[in-house]
């Protein structure tokens, strides 16, 4: 369903993502995972046409990521890490207008954003009234899962989903791309969070500096290296051992 | 009989992205403190104050009325063209490079052209209203007096739709050259210089135009016998009013032409031939890049400056200094600051500039014929002309300031500001004082040197203390912005900036620094200049004083 091959960006001199290669077939959950800077959301928006590769190319449900840019995009959903909305529009008048972009009929668009309102909670009359800039952040990441959502793709890209989102409503959503990916769909979810990962996902790859640093379920990789879990592991590969003892002693030298 | 329900209207992709980009526009960006029903409905609830001032200037075009058709409709294309020209040039960067937008919006199945369509769209429609307000005046005279009819507002209407389309078109162009021929990297600084260019180029077009129309006749009997005029497209529009309802000369007809033929051509290559590097320009948006070398070095020459003699006197306080570094930031990186700053105050700065020039030449072409022995009252009258245009030139000055800090307060950023609240700072008076130096010492003091110089070159030496009504004035005029109530930098979404709060207090800077010119220039006829600078000095210093007393009491309510 989504197949990577040698994707590479440069900025200038640096390198943000190096020859990133790897398959998801139908129905996986990908946890795609990195620390800050490792090329996770120039990833995701080169995967979603938002910018272009220096070089390499991906093809996304049978079409090519460069040569059919527009068949890639009516196939897939990205939840970006901005959370980003037009503030000025009314959450109705946002879902309506993402909805007219993929040629959604409003007769068809309206029930399905009264589906997700009464799955995430949200009052019709809030998203009819309120403008998206007074929503909580929360709200507004419900109104752009939703917008993601809406017609339907068979892969949805997930950048940090979970942020301001409650406790509920994060529950919700785990169950929700479960669900989602049972139906055959193909999910990439990009989090920090990463014992939701390992109880989410399928399967799990680590970046850092761009580079591909380890591949598999996330059973086989803490097995694998011997870790114990997937926060271990992660720290190990990433340069992030001896974090306690290094909190340790910046607490003590921290100058007033 | 049986209600039927009314089913909900459903749009096509480009109806639906016209759509959101005149609400966008009718909204803002943020919607801060906007609701459902206080929102403006259409272009003419949100802009009625300033389509209020176009249906006034256009006006001015009625005393072309008893001439022939060309004459009117070249006078009334061309305020329109170097009208919408300035309003599109300070517009259309933001509108089609946004962040967010892209962030929403180059994920979905849009294509950039569908996008630049749109945009264009929406200029286009807003455009035409200010130049139907512009217009309305002539249009309606010309149908009741004029020669041209009741055919004339019909015609006319066409001919400045095609120049809506020819102006947005034109500046649409200008981004897009500018992205295929210095690439994605610089596009940031190039598109601040063009739009500066493109705003100053459409001003002195505004200027000289009508100007070198009626100089050029005798009295109001305008010609254009000459070759230049022929080139400009305001002459190419109006040439297509002339060939249907005025003389239908052959020169109309093949200017017509002209005129059409280039607007498809702009049309063509700005919506669609080069949509792809449109693209690229969006793209170039979503990618995350690393400061330059250049620009760090920026930083660390505006650190530097906070710490020299004498800038360092004013900021003695940290958090001014601060302040000051991050509004010259701010100032010499941030696109979105640089795009309203510089082409707002390069407009400003213009103006004063073009009538001491239009002076300077008008009265250089007079021939006086001197009486022996007598009193030259025509040379008189000129030098005291002359210093009010050089009075005003340097009373212009304190505009810049003012204007300067009226719009560093608005950022695509303001969202950051909330640092200033958490942060331990008793009230917004340092941050307002570092943004208050740091537009003295970055922009006004250059400016005013620039100024000096060019009088100099433009009056002569003895012109130059005029000069000093505008210097005295500045320390009191960058004090007004905190009268106004929210005064801190970069914390304000920048559709605020638009609305009508601002307006009372630029007002009165100008009108202000009118009185001051007219003032001066009578002042120094009667040989009282030096005792008026002195007055203006007591004055001048009194504001600073009272308002700075009242800067340091302000507290962070109001921002909560």
């Amino acid at each position: 369903m989504v197949s990577v091959q040698n994707l590479t960006k440069q900025f200038g001199y640096q390198v943000a993502v190096n020859k990133l290669s790897f398959d998801v077939p139908e129905g996986q959950i990908l946890g795609f995972l990195g620390p800050n800077g490792a090329g996770k959301t120039t990833t995701l928006k080169m995967l979603t046409g938002m910018i272009m590769p220096t070089s390499g190319t991906a093809k996304i449900c049978g079409y090519d990521l460069i040569q059919q840019s527009m068949d890639v995009k009516r196939s897939i959903g990205f939840v970006p890490d901005s959370g980003a909305v037009f503030e000025s529009l009314t959450g109705l008048e946002h879902l309506e207008m993402v909805a007219s972009l993929y040629g959604i009929p409003l007769t068809t668009a309206l029930p399905r954003i009264e589906q997700f309102l009464s799955f995430f909670d949200l009052s019709m009359d809030v998203l009819k009234n309120k403008m998206l800039g007074a929503y909580s952040k929360g709200m507004r990441r419900k109104v752009v899962i939703t917008a993601a959502l809406l017609h339907n793709p068979p892969v949805v890209m997930f950048d940090e989903p979970l942020e301001g989102l409650d406790a509920n409503a994060s529950v919700g959503f785990k169950a929700l791309i479960q669900s989602l990916a049972k139906e055959g769909k193909v999910i990439i979810y990009s989090s920090h969070i990463l014992d939701v990962v390992e109880k989410v996902c399928d399967r799990v790859i680590i970046i850092d500096k761009g580079n591909l640093l380890v591949d598999g379920t996330p059973e086989q990789l803490i097995a694998f290296n011997n870790s114990g879990s997937l926060e271990k592991l992660f720290t190990d590969l990433t340069g992030g051992s001896g974090l306690e003892q290094r909190a340790e002693t910046f607490a003590k030298t921290f100058l007033p | 009989m049986k209600a039927v329900a009314k089913e909900p209207k459903s749009l096509s992709p480009e109806q639906a992205l016209r759509k959101l980009f005149l609400t966008v526009f009718l909204r803002g960006q943020s919607g801060r403190g906007l609701t459902k029903e206080t929102t403006p409905k259409n272009i003419f609830t949100k802009m009625w104050t300033m389509l209020g001032v176009y249906t006034v200037m256009g006006v001015m075009s009625l005393f072309a009325i008893t001439q022939p058709v060309l004459v009117l409709s070249t006078y009334q294309h061309g305020l329109t063209f170097f009208m919408l020209g300035t309003l599109i040039a300070s517009t259309a960067g933001e509108m089609l490079f946004n962040k967010e937008e892209s962030e929403i919006l180059m994920h979905r199945p849009v294509t950039p052209e569908m996008l630049l369509r749109a945009k264009g769209f929406v200029l286009i429609q807003v455009t035409l209203v200010f130049a139907l307000a512009l217009n309305l005046a002539g249009m309606v005279a010309e149908a009741v007096f004029g020669d041209g009819g009741v055919l004339y507002p019909v015609i006319h209407l066409i001919s400045m739709s095609l120049e809506a389309l020819f102006c947005t078109g034109l500046i649409v162009l200008t981004y897009q050259l500018c992205l295929k021929w210095f690439g994605r990297e610089k596009l940031d600084s190039i598109m601040t210089s063009f739009q500066v260019l493109i705003t100053v180029g459409f001003m002195l077009g505004s200027q000289l135009m009508p100007r070198a129309m009626i100089n050029r006749g005798t009295g109001l009997n305008v010609v254009f016998d000459a070759w230049y005029f022929k080139i400009l497209p305001p002459m190419w529009f109006a040439s297509i009013d002339d060939a249907v309802v005025g003389t239908h000369s052959t020169d109309s007809i093949i200017f017509s032409g002209v005129g059409i033929a280039v607007t498809g051509l702009i049309g063509y290559l700005a919506f669609m031939k080069l949509g792809k590097v449109y693209e690229q320009g969006l793209q170039t948006l979503g990618e995350s890049t690393e400061a330059k070398p250049r620009q760090i070095r920026q930083f660390r020459l505006l650190e530097k400056i906070s710490r020299s003699f004498p800038v360092n006197i004013f900021l003695k306080d940290p958090i001014a200094r601060s302040s000051f570094q991050l509004v010259g930031s701010y100032m010499a990186r941030d696109r979105d600051t640089k795009l309203r700053l510089y082409p707002s105050i390069a407009s400003m700065m213009i103006m004063p500039v073009v009538m001491l020039i239009n002076h300077q030449t008008s009265s250089s072409s007079y021939h006086y014929t001197r009486v022996p022995g007598g009193v030259d009252h025509v040379a008189q009258t000129n030098s005291v002309i002359t210093s009010i245009f050089v009075g005003m030139a340097g009373s212009y000055l304190c505009i810049v300031p003012l204007m300067a800090l009226n719009l560093i307060k608005y950022s695509q950023q303001w969202r950051a500001a909330e640092l200033f609240l958490a942060a331990p700072i008793p009230g917004p008076g340092p941050l307002v004082k570092g943004a208050r130096v740091a537009v003295v010492t970055l922009i006004t003091i250059p400016m005013v040197t620039l100024v000096t110089v060019g009088i100099w070159a433009l009056a002569g030496l003895d012109a130059v203390p005029m000069i000093l009504i505008g210097v005295i004035a500045l320390p009191a005029y960058t004090y007004l912005p905190t009268l106004s109530g929210n005064a801190v930098p970069l914390s304000n979404p920048i559709e605020e900036g638009k609305r009508a709060q601002n307006g009372p207090i630029m007002m009165l800077g100008m009108f202000g620094s009118f009185g001051l010119a007219g003032l001066a220039a009578v002042a120094k006829n009667y040989d009282l200049f030096i005792p008026f600078l002195l007055v203006e000095t007591l004055i001048s210093l009194g504001i600073c004083l009272l308002v700075r007393a009242q800067e340091k009491k302000m507290d962070w309510r109001r921002y909560d």
